[in-house]
């Protein structure tokens, strides 16, 4: 289904604005299909706002987003998102298998219980992600790292191609990440697109295939090694980066 | 027992307590029902605020004739997109907007009813119910609003869960996530509308909160939440109703009376537990 020799997703000259203040400019980046991205940068980088840029949910001021070569609103699909934890409702009682079965919603028919097919899609994906036994929990009931991956099963029970999870990293433990990044690492073998954003440097280098460096702008994208320059550690950190990651820390 | 059964019965034969305990039962459904997304979602505050701003919208329509229920969904409906324009206008807190139009609104109401002389109305009637003078047109009207506000709520079923617990994700995906949220206003006003005739513009969020609120305490999950709500919201009516028959209380406060009490029975049996 995948075509791997296309990008996932090419983005030219992209720019974001709120009222006066310009959030995204000149951000043009590609990344290659069955790639695992890192989209580091501090907080209030845009990182969440490139992401909304690239479901169609912000206006661009200027430039283009493309989705497997097509625009945005035409790969709705495709796409599938895991939200930062605050922007859940997570007083609402759904069990992690109806969280899951929530990516069926678009492809299921009004008015129809859900067919044998998305019920299977859906406890495949349970099992995929080592949540079959929790199903039946609220999701509230769920560690931080666990509600990740109910929402990564979603994903897959959307059959989604490329996946966003804003800052998955932020309230999960050290051991859960690295679990959530094995799991993510194996979608990636099958071709799926993964753009993890984070403010977390720990491990970067282990852990992606590529990083996007974002404060406002690109400030570099490619392999962990080679993207961190001092420079750019301190483009996006300051100083502090760089001290940061003299420390061992990034390599 | 049969004391009892004649208890329950006797009432019956009056034809007004009749129209009165199918309105009551089905206000009491429906805003249970539709209390399930306003406790989930927390718009307690905004049902209030509704129930309060319809009320010039009521008058006028009195006044010129149309029925009150046009004219109270007419209101509401605006307040409803009123608010989202304005807390997006003015970069104010939703709170503030809703407290602004609610109060202004309800003000006006008073103002243009206390202004018309030789109308009709009772204020008194709008604000606490009076649902022992219902019409039978009223009790069609119920019957098709509420028909109308649970097949909507039917209708959109998983996209309302979809946006209620995860509304970017559900942006994500193309779920209309903006249209879906100003369709529960509408509904809310809608329900609103009936639920004045039972227990009046000040108790309706009782109505709406409540009973949703107890069922939340009772189970863990969201549509046996609705269902038990729903079954709360109907019989709080019905014991609501037989009491004020027989105690001569207002029957909006009997039936609010009623729907608290099972939520401190709830809230009780839950700390038990826990």
């Amino acid at each position: 289904m995948t075509n791997r020799n296309m990008n996932a997703l090419d983005m030219t000259d992209v720019m974001v604005q709120f009222g006066e203040t310009v959030v995204l400019e000149n951000v043009t980046a590609s990344l290659a299909a069955g790639t695992l991205v890192g989209v580091v940068g501090p907080n209030g980088a845009g990182k969440s706002t490139l992401f909304n840029a690239i479901a169609g949910l912000a206006h661009l001021q200027k430039g283009k987003v493309l989705i497997y070569g097509s625009a945005p609103d035409k790969a709705r699909g495709r796409l599938a998102y895991v939200p930062q934890k605050e922007d859940i409702n997570w007083r609402f009682p759904l069990t992690a298998r109806e969280v899951v079965m929530l990516g069926r919603v678009h492809k299921s028919r009004r008015l129809k219980e859900s067919n044998s097919n998305d019920r299977n899609l859906v406890d495949e994906s349970l099992h995929r992600i080592g949540m079959w036994e929790k199903r039946n929990n609220l999701v509230s009931e769920l560690s931080g790292g666990q509600r990740q991956r109910v929402f990564v099963a979603r994903a897959l029970a959307q059959e989604a191609d490329i996946l966003m999870l804003d800052e998955a990293f932020s309230g999960v433990d050290f051991a859960s990440q690295e679990a959530l990044v094995a799991a993510l690492r194996e979608l990636r073998d099958e071709g799926k697109t993964i753009m993890l954003a984070t403010h977390d440097l720990t491990r970067l280098s282990e852990r992606f295939d590529t990083v996007l460096c974002i404060n406002r702008h690109v400030c570099a994208v490619g392999p962990p090694d080679t993207a961190f320059t001092p420079e750019v550690l301190e483009e996006l950190y300051g100083a502090h980066g760089v001290a940061f990651a003299e420390g061992g820390h990034i390599h | 027992m049969t004391e009892v059964l004649d208890n329950i019965s006797d009432p019956l034969q009056y034809s007004f307590m009749v129209r009165a305990l199918v309105v009551s039962v089905l206000v009491g459904v429906t805003c249970a029902v539709l209390g399930s997304y306003v406790v989930m979602r927390g718009l307690a505050f905004m049902g209030d605020a509704l129930a309060h701003s319809v009320l010039p919208g009521v008058i006028l329509a009195l006044l010129i004739g149309l029925s009150p229920f046009a004219g109270a969904a007419a209101v509401g409906i605006t307040v409803a997109i009123g608010i989202g324009y304005l807390t997006r206008r003015t970069g104010l807190s939703e709170d503030t907007t809703i407290g602004i139009l609610f109060a202004g609104l309800f003000a006006l109401g008073i103002t243009v009813l206390s202004a018309s002389d030789g109308l009709s109305v009772n204020l008194e009637d709008l604000l606490l119910g009076q649902v022992l003078g219902v019409s039978t047109t009223d009790v069609y009207v119920t019957l098709g609003m509420a028909v109308l506000v649970l097949g909507i709520l039917y209708y959109f079923h998983k996209e309302l869960v979809f946006t209620s617990f995860d509304p970017v994700g559900a942006e994500v995906i193309g779920i209309p996530t903006r249209f879906l949220s100003y369709l529960l206003l509408v509904l809310l006003a809608l329900v609103i509308v009936i639920a004045i005739q039972a227990v009046g513009l000040i108790l309706v969020m009782a109505m709406l909160v409540t009973p949703a609120a107890t069922a939340f305490l009772l189970v863990r999950r969201f549509m046996p939440m609705m269902v038990v709500g729903g079954a709360l919201g109907g019989v709080s009516a019905i014991v609501g109703l037989y009491l004020s028959f027989y105690f001569n209380i207002p029957s909006g406060a009997a039936m609010v009376l009623v729907a608290t009490s099972f939520f401190v029975t709830a809230t009780a049996m839950r700390r038990r537990v826990v």
